[in-house]
């Protein structure tokens, strides 16, 4: 269903929904243009040669195609009054880091999350997923959540933590989050592909989505050959997801893994020792670059064990945290900075 | 009084030829004195319109119109369909459709270099802000050219193309263009909030700049912003329809003096099996960018991915994306990327001046230059004058 309104308009006749002379529809099916892509790819005069028709109804026929697929055309001007020029956002439950990030994760392009292993990567996809299960008003987008995983099995008992914690902070929040999150668990690359392909479209279309993490877009990719026809269906994947994001108005979380680089490497301005795999073919498609790391840095807090309602002082534990830092590698509308945070059992909290 | 010897001129060299023909050879083709040959051709060049056959009407009725003396457009200009009908010997409704068809036809009359030369020489230049970049290309982002940035994702492509947008806009009497600008968006990078960040900046430069000018008192945030047009396209045949709408587009807005495709690769990377379906389209579109660059006096801006070219010893070079096919279609190629930890963009293609390279920075209020402590310091690179402004000071010192 999707792919005849995405992907493939371009392809299909589209002949019988112009309004021009009918003697031009004969010729063009006779002469076998029929779709917006033959007809606009082919030049004038060779549409004149190949439909027999007068300079004057080719013109005509071109107009009608080229207002028929034209997409609307807004100034930036209305799309600031409307406010669909800036896009949607998902808090991610802290003050400094959604100040930090313009407002949260936005919906618009693929947001990719990358860092090294045990950075944090997941525990800020889970705390989305809670997120942007709140209503509009407490910075979520009132919608569910699918969360593609494709590393391990879907870490179900810390989200049960996490949203005992959440449910105490956050009145307006849905009655269960846990029914909210569609997890569905991919083994390989084929099957990565043909997900966001066929069943994801489907799944967007039947169920109210804001939110697509794909946990991670990484192991799948490198478990194979890096040769052409596999970076060929990982843009495929990429686009793909764009294309979502941009027909249902949804934010993409992929999440990535690092890689070692040797020597100096300065591809992405970026000064560290790890950089992003999958190469130049994924980088081309993120839109914003979020890198995640652990610093050297700790600090204190009291921790409560326990529920609230039964105050004992004995279970009150100092607790030390290691500060992490989400750095913005690239994003179109932010610049180079980074902001600390802590990873506690709560969730993703704010460093005081 | 040259009534006689025009019509020996068309019958014997189209007016069309004239333009292109030299006195001497029409003295010689007529057998006449140079002095009445000059004299021909300045009539002929001030009174021809475009010629009948090169309309694209059918050779059918093409060769009635010829039979019957109907050459030029404006020959048929100021006659009734009847009266043409009459004169040839075509149907009503066929005369219908060559009046139509020449009152349509856009005729694109032979011009020298020297005028081709003033008109470039005056043409403005879409400056940048950031000075070091103006002079690497020579003044700014040329007109009447397609203009490639490409470059590592995140090292300011999409940057470049809002601060064009802003720039394009600058009003006339500080030596901007005074245009506005059409933003093809593919990719979604575009937005609103950038724009406005740059927008404000601008204006705030040409309010201590500027002086009491009309244009100068038009130019806010909300002019510009309204002077952006904006596309976002899903898929490669909506980019050519956006781009075959331009002259249409052009006729609403006769002020657009910038188009900025923001990736040309996007799409266009995407589900080509045949090569040969992808190199047809990039033509089209190729082609299409050249029409509305040439015939508006329009500034082209593309923006195009990096991808690895591996050569035959297995290293590897970094490379703008879409092949060779693509590479013929930009005027000017421009390469961005990281020298520590500041950009540098090198021009890689150009036929006007040296291929070089030159330090920029992204701030918040757009592309300025580098200063000297590192420091992002909007204050001290709005000093910076749009350079048109020089030009124009030098000229009036030459005279």
């Amino acid at each position: 269903m999707m792919e005849s309104k995405g992907s493939h308009k371009w392809t299909k006749n589209i002949l019988n929904e112009l309004d021009i002379n009918p003697k031009i529809v004969v010729c063009a099916k006779k002469a076998g243009y029929v779709s917006a892509s033959s007809i606009l790819g082919a030049s004038h005069n060779e549409l004149e040669e190949k439909l027999g028709l007068s300079s004057f109804h080719i013109k005509n026929f071109i107009d009608a195609v080229t207002s028929h697929v034209l997409p609307k055309k807004t100034s930036a001007w209305d799309l600031s009054q409307t406010g669909e020029g800036d896009p949607k956002h998902i808090t991610l439950g802290c003050q400094n880091l959604d100040n930090f990030l313009g407002g949260g994760v936005p919906a618009q392009g693929i947001t990719e999350m990358t860092g090294q292993s045990g950075s944090g990567k997941t525990q800020i996809a889970l705390q989305l997923s809670l997120c942007a299960q709140l209503p509009p008003v407490a910075g979520g987008l009132g919608k569910g959540v699918a969360y593609i995983c494709t590393e391990s099995q879907f870490p179900t008992a810390r989200l049960q933590q996490m949203v005992k914690h959440f449910k105490a902070q956050h009145s307006k929040g849905p009655a269960s989050y846990t029914d909210g999150i569609f997890v569905h668990h991919i083994p390989d690359m084929d099957s990565l592909v043909d997900c966001v392909r066929y069943q994801l479209p489907c799944l967007l279309s039947q169920r109210p989505i804001g939110l697509v993490v794909l946990d991670s877009v990484a192991s799948p990719f490198r478990a194979e050959e890096s040769n052409m026809e596999n970076k060929n269906l990982l843009y495929t994947l990429g686009y793909q997801l764009h294309q979502l994001a941009a027909t249902y108005h949804i934010a993409i979380v992929a999440i990535n893994q690092v890689t070692s680089v040797i020597g100096n490497n300065n591809l992405y301005g970026h000064s560290g020792n790890v950089v992003p795999t999958l190469g130049l073919t994924w980088a081309n498609l993120v839109t914003t670059r979020l890198m995640i790391g652990r610093t050297d840095s700790h600090v204190q807090a009291e921790q409560t064990e326990g529920s609230r309602q039964v105050k004992k002082s004995s279970s009150k534990t100092i607790v030390e945290y290691n500060v992490r830092e989400l750095e913005v590698i690239f994003c179109p509308w932010l610049g180079k900075k980074s902001c600390p945070f802590v990873v506690t059992s709560k969730g993703i909290e704010d460093v005081e | 009084m040259f009534g006689s010897l025009k019509g020996e001129v068309v019958r014997k060299a189209t007016p069309m030829r004239i333009h292109l023909t030299c006195v001497r050879d029409l003295a010689w083709c007529l057998w006449r004195s140079i002095d009445t040959c000059e004299a021909v051709m300045t009539e002929a060049v001030g009174t021809s319109g475009g010629l009948l056959s090169e309309c694209g009407l059918p050779s059918s009725q093409m060769m009635k119109l010829l039979s019957a003396d109907f050459t030029t457009t404006d020959d048929v200009k100021d006659m009734k369909p009847s009266e043409l009908s009459q004169a040839t010997g075509l149907s009503l409704k066929e005369c219908v459709e060559v009046l139509r068809t020449a009152s349509n036809s856009h005729h694109p009359s032979p011009v020298d270099m020297l005028q081709i030369y003033q008109e470039g020489s005056e043409l403005p230049q879409i400056v940048t802000f950031c000075k070091a970049l103006d002079t690497l290309l020579g003044g700014g982002i040329p007109l009447q050219a397609i203009t490639e940035v490409s470059g590592m994702p995140g090292v300011g492509k999409t940057q470049v193309c809002l601060q064009a947008c802003v720039s394009v806009q600058l009003p006339k009497s500080v030596g901007g263009v005074g245009g506005e600008a059409v933003y093809v968006d593919t990719e979604g990078s575009f937005t609103v909030k950038r724009l406005k960040d740059m927008a404000s900046c601008a204006v705030h430069h040409v309010g201590t700049i500027g002086g009491v000018a009309e244009d100068v008192s038009g130019f806010t945030i909300e002019s510009i912003m309204k002077g952006v047009h904006y596309f976002r396209c899903q898929n490669c045949v909506e980019v050519l329809a956006v781009v075959k709408n331009i002259p249409k587009l052009m006729l609403v807005h006769p002020n657009i003096r910038l188009l900025v495709l923001d990736s040309v690769s996007f799409h266009f990377r995407h589900d080509f099996p045949d090569a040969r379906d992808r190199a047809k389209l990039l033509r089209t579109v190729t082609k299409e960018l050249i029409q509305p660059a040439v015939t508006h006096k329009m500034a082209v801006l593309v923006t195009n991915h990096m991808t690895t070219n591996v050569k035959e010893k297995g290293s590897a070079t970094l490379v703008p994306a879409l092949g060779e096919t693509w590479g013929h279609c930009p005027t000017l190629r421009l390469n961005l990327s990281w020298c520590g930890p500041t950009r540098v963009a090198a021009l890689t293609k150009a036929p006007h001046c040296q291929n070089s390279s030159a330090y920029f920075q992204v701030s918040i209020g757009g592309l300025r230059d580098v200063s000297d402590n590192t420091q992002p310091s909007t204050a001290g690179n709005l000093q910076h004058e749009p350079l048109n402004k020089k030009r124009k000071i030098m000229e009036s010192n030459d005279r």
